[in-house]
C-alpha cells in the first residue's frame, strides 16, 4: 500500500525538522523519515554556537545574517523555550600577531554583509568575560551572536511540524527512490513504499549515501566533532567562546603549523548552558562513520580550554560525545533541486553552521517547493555545482 | 599524554582486583592495579565484622584483616598498586584513559580485569535529601574507616546483612539506633547478626517503611508507617521516630560504566542488581581480552567477589601464555570448587541460579560453540 504525500524528507535532524515545519506552515502534507530518531545525529551531538563570527564571508555570511535574525521571535514561533540566549555575544581570544592578521583580514570581509564583528584588545576581552585568561594578545568580538538548545530547537520544529499535520516515521531506513519517467515519486523504505511529488535529502552527514541511493554523486562526508560536558557551576561565561584557531582552521587551515591540530582539526569552542554546564569542543576529524571519543582529542580539547580559562582547572568533566558534521569541498551547503533529477531537493552540507542556518534553510527551501523559487537567491548554493551537466 | 604498556590492568583495588593482581602477577605478569581510592582494599577495610563459611574462606578472620593479609600478598606479588587515580574511559581497543597524580596517562594492556565493585540504591522519599540521610555504606565509611560518628540517634532501613552489621557497628561506635525499620514481612539478612541487634533492645519493625524526613535544614523526625501486601503504606499506621540520621541499606547495584563503555553485552538479572556483563567461565566478557570479576558481575559478597577475582586473575596469565594448561585447568577447579561452595545452601541458591544464567545468557551470545565452566 502506497501512501501519498506533497513532500517527503529524508532525515529528522534540525534541517529535515525545520523544512518539514515550514512546509506544513504552508499546507503541505508532509512526511518526515527518519533511520534512527529525530535528533540523533548531528544535531543532537553539537553545541549551541549561534555566531555570525564563524561564518565564511559571502553568500554563507548573508545567509546567516537572515537566518539568525529569524531566532529573535523563533522560539515563540514553535511554542517552546529554545533557551537562546539572544546576544549573549561571541569572543575569538587570539593569541599572537599572526592569528590577529588572519582574523582581522577575515573580519574585514564579514563586515561587508553588514554584522558587527571587530578587532579588540586584550583589556576589553577580559572585561567582557572576566575569566578569560590576560595572556591574550587580542580578541574578535561579535555583539549580536547567540547560543540556542539544538536539542530543543530541533524538538520544537519537529513538534510544531506535527502540530500542522505533518508525520514523522522513525526507525526507518530509506532504501531507495522511485523514479518514473525521470522525475523522483516516492521512496522506499524497509517499512514499505511512499509516494510524493517532492522529496527533500536533509540527511546531514548521511546526505551523500542517500544521493547514491537516487544514482548521484554528491560530495558531502562525515566529519566528527568531539565535545566535553562538565558539571553544572554558577554562572562562568556570557558568550560563546571560540579560540582563534577555530576561525583559522576553518577558513586559513594551511596555516596551522601544530600537526596535532591539524590532524585533530582542533580548536576550542566553549559555551555555558542554561543549566550551567559547560560544552567544550571541538574538533575536525575524517574519521568516516566513527563516533568514538578518543583520549588525545580530549586532552587536546581540555588543553585548549585551560589555555584560556584557567579557573576551569577544578571543574569535573561528566561526559563525552560526538557527532558527525556533513562537510562539503567548498564549505557551501547544497540547497535546492538537482537538474537531473526532478522533484529531488538538496538541503544538507552546512558541516558546523547548521543549527545557525536551520532557519533561514527550511524557509528558503519550502518557498522553493511550494512557490517555485525562494525569495532569496541561493545560486551559490546550488547543488549542481558538484554535478556534471 | 603519556603511555604506559603493561600485561594486565586490574580496575579496582578492592576484594576482587587485589585477588586477580595477586594471582596474574605470581604467574609472572607485569601488572597495574588502578584505584581512585586512596587506600585500597574496596570495602574490606570497612568490614571490622568476622566472615562466616568455611576455613578455605578464612572464616573467623574479620575483613579488615583479610584485606591487609591480600595486601602485602599483593605488594610481595610484584603488581604495581596506583591509588588517587581515576580511569575515565575506555576506548575500544581496550586502552585505558587514567589521570594519576595530576597527569593524563594511556595505559595499554595486552588484558583488562574491570573489579569495579558496586554502589550503593537510593531510595526516594519526601525528606530524602535532607542532610543526615545517607547510605549504610557512607555511614560504615565514616564510622570504620574515617571514625566520625555520622549521628547519634539513627533510623536504619532495610535488613539485610548489610542494615544489620552497619546498624550494629554504628552502635559500636556510640550511636542509638532508633529502628531497623523492614518493608518486608521478614528480616532478610542472616539471623545472627540480627539477632545480636535484638539482644541490644533494638526495634526490628519488619513490614514498615518510611514515608517521610522533616527537619530544619537537617533530618529531625522520621515518619514510618506500616505497609500492606503490595508494599503500599496503610493511612493511619504513621509513627514518628525522633532521629539525626537515615540510613539506606536498600541493596547495591554494580558500576558498570567502563564495561558499558568498552561494548561489552549485558543480560539483565534482578537478583544481582539490575544489568550485567555476559562473561564466559574465564570471566572475559564479550570484548575479547577484557575481563570483569566480583560486584561489577552482579553483586554477591566479599568471599565470591575474591574467588572470581582469582579466577580472572589465572585466567588472564593464562591467555597471556603464562601457565601452562595444566596448571590454570588445576588452578581453575580449585576455585570453582570453592566458588560452589559460596553459592550453595539456602543463601548461596538464588546467586548460584543467577550466575548459570549469567553464563547461559555468554554461551547463547556466542552461539553455543564454547563449553562453558
Amino acid at each position: 500500500m502506497r501512501e501519498t504525500y506533497d513532500v517527503i524528507v529524508v532525515g529528522g535532524g534540525i534541517m529535515g525538522c525545520s523544512v518539514a515545519w515550514q512546509l506544513a506552515k504552508k499546507n503541505k502534507r508532509v512526511l518526515v523519515i527518519e533511520r534512527r530518531d529525530v535528533a540523533s545525529g548531528a544535531a543532537g551531538a553539537t553545541d549551541g554556537v549561534v555566531g555570525y563570527h564563524t561564518k565564511k564571508p559571502g553568500p554563507q555570511m548573508d545567509l546567516a545574517v537572515q537566518s539568525i535574525a529569524m531566532f529573535e521571535t523563533l522560539g515563540e514561533q514553535l511554542g517552546q523555550d529554545i533557551e537562546y540566549g539572544l546576544r549573549c555575544g561571541g569572543l575569538q581570544p587570539v593569541e599572537d600577531k599572526m592569528q590577529w592578521d588572519i582574523l582581522s583580514e577575515i573580519v574585514e570581509k564579514q563586515r561587508e554583509s553588514g554584522v558587527d564583528i571587530r578587532m579588540i584588545s586584550a583589556d576589553e576581552a577580559c572585561a567582557l568575560e572576566p575569566q578569560l585568561s590576560r595572556d591574550i594578545y587580542g580578541a574578535l568580538y561579535s555583539p549580536t551572536g547567540g547560543k540556542v538548545n539544538p536539542l530543543r530547537l530541533t524538538m520544537g520544529y519537529a513538534n510544531a511540524a506535527r502540530r500542522l499535520g505533518a508525520q514523522f516515521l522513525t526507525e526507518t531506513t530509506v532504501t531507495g527512490f522511485a523514479i518514473e519517467n525521470g522525475r523522483v515519486t516516492g521512496v522506499h523504505t524497509d517499512k514499505g513504499d511512499f509516494a510524493a511529488d517532492v522529496v527533500v535529502n536533509a540527511g546531514g552527514a548521511w546526505a551523500g549515501k542517500i544521493a547514491t541511493l537516487a544514482g548521484l554523486d554528491l560530495p558531502i562526508t562525515p566529519r566528527k566533532g568531539q565535545l566535553i560536558v562538565t558539571e553544572p557551576i554558577g554562572p562562568f561565561m556570557t558568550a560563546t567562546v571560540q579560540c582563534a584557531r577555530y576561525n583559522v582552521v576553518k577558513f586559513k587551515p594551511e596555516a596551522v603549523t601544530d600537526p596535532t591540530a591539524i590532524r585533530l582539526g582542533a580548536s576550542l569552542s566553549i559555551e555555558q548552558t542554561e543549566d550551567g554546564g559547560l560544552i567544550i569542543g571541538g574538533t575536525r576529524e575524517f574519521a568516516g562513520y566513527d563516533v568514538d571519543n578518543t583520549f588525545e582529542a580530549i586532552e587536546v580539547m581540555l588543553r585548549r580550554a585551560l589555555r584560556f580559562f584557567p579557573a576551569l582547572r577544578d571543574v569535573s568533566i561528566i561526559r563525552c560525545f560526538s557527532g558527525l558534521r556533513p562537510y562539503t569541498p567548498d564549505g557551501l551547503p547544497l540547497l535546492g533541486p538537482v537538474h537531473a533529477l526532478p522533484g529531488f531537493y538538496m538541503a544538507a552540507g552546512h558541516e558546523g553552521d547548521g543549527i545557525a542556518l536551520s532557519p533561514i534553510t527550511g524557509k528558503l527551501i519550502a518557498e522553493w517547493i511550494v512557490d517555485g523559487k525562494p525569495s532569496y537567491d541561493l545560486s551559490d548554493f546550488d547543488p549542481n555545482r558538484f554535478l556534471k551537466a | 599524554m603519556r603511555e604506559i604498556t603493561t600485561d594486565i590492568a586490574v580496575i579496582g583495588a578492592g576484594s576482587a582486583g587485589l585477588s586477580a593482581a595477586y594471582q596474574a602477577a605470581s604467574a609472572g605478569a607485569d601488572v597495574l592495579v588502578i584505584d581512585e581510592n586512596h587506600l585500597p582494599g574496596g570495602q574490606l577495610f570497612k568490614q571490622i565484622h568476622k566472615f562466616f563459611g568455611s576455613r578455605a574462606h578464612q572464616a573467623g578472620t574479620r575483613g579488615f584483616q583479610i584485606g591487609q593479609e591480600l595486601l602485602e600478598r599483593v605488594q610481595k606479588s610484584g603488581a604495581r598498586v596506583w591509588l588517587d587515580t581515576l580511569v575515565y574511559g575506555i576506548e575500544r581497543d581496550c586502552s585505558l584513559g587514567v589521570i594519576h597524580d595530576g597527569a593524563h596517562y594511556v595505559v595499554r594492556a595486552k588484558k583488562v580485569i574491570v573489579a569495579t565493585g558496586a554502589k550503593e540504591n537510593y531510595m526516594a522519599f519526601p525528606g530524602s535529601t535532607l542532610p543526615g540521610v545517607m547510605g549504610a555504606g557512607a555511614a560504615q565509611t565514616m564510622v570504620n574507616v574515617n571514625r566520625v560518628l555520622p549521628g547519634k540517634r539513627v533510623v536504619m532501613l532495610g535488613s539485610g546483612n548489610v542494615g544489620l552489621i552497619v546498624s550494629y557497628q554504628l552502635m559500636q561506635a556510640g550511636a542509638d539506633v532508633v529502628a531497623l525499620v523492614e518493608a518486608a514481612p521478614e528480616i532478610g539478612g542472616y539471623a545472627v547478626h540480627a539477632g545480636k541487634l535484638r539482644r541490644a533492645g533494638v526495634p526490628i519493625l519488619v513490614g514498615h517503611t518510611i514515608t517521610r524526613v522533616t527537619g530544619d535544614g537537617q533530618v529531625e523526625r522520621v515518619e514510618i508507617a506500616q505497609v500492606d501486601k503490595q508494599f503500599n503504606p496503610i493511612p493511619g499506621t504513621e509513627r514518628v521516630l525522633e532521629a539525626d540520621t537515615v540510613c539506606l541499606a536498600v541493596g547495591l547495584n554494580p558500576m558498570t560504566e567502563l564495561v558499558w563503555m568498552a561494548g561489552c553485552k549485558f543480560c539483565f538479572i534482578p537478583a544481582f542488581g539490575g544489568h550485567v556483563p555476559m562473561h564466559d567461565g574465564n570471566m572475559e566478557t564479550t570484548v575479547p581480552g577484557l575481563y570483569v570479576a566480583g560486584d561489577v558481575t552482579g553483586v554477591e559478597e566479599a568471599s565470591s567477589a575474591m574467588e572470581e577475582g582469582n579466577l580472572a586473575g589465572v585466567c588472564a596469565a593464562h591467555a597471556l601464555g603464562l601457565l601452562t594448561d595444566e596448571q590454570a585447568a588445576d588452578k581453575k577447579a580449585e576455585i570453582n570448587a570453592r566458588l560452589d561452595a559460596l553459592r550453595a545452601g539456602l543463601f548461596g541458591e538464588r546467586r548460584r541460579t543467577a550466575k548459570q544464567q549469567q553464563l547461559d545468557a555468554m554461551q547463547a551470545e556466542q552461539g553455543g560453540n564454547d563449553h562453558v565452566g
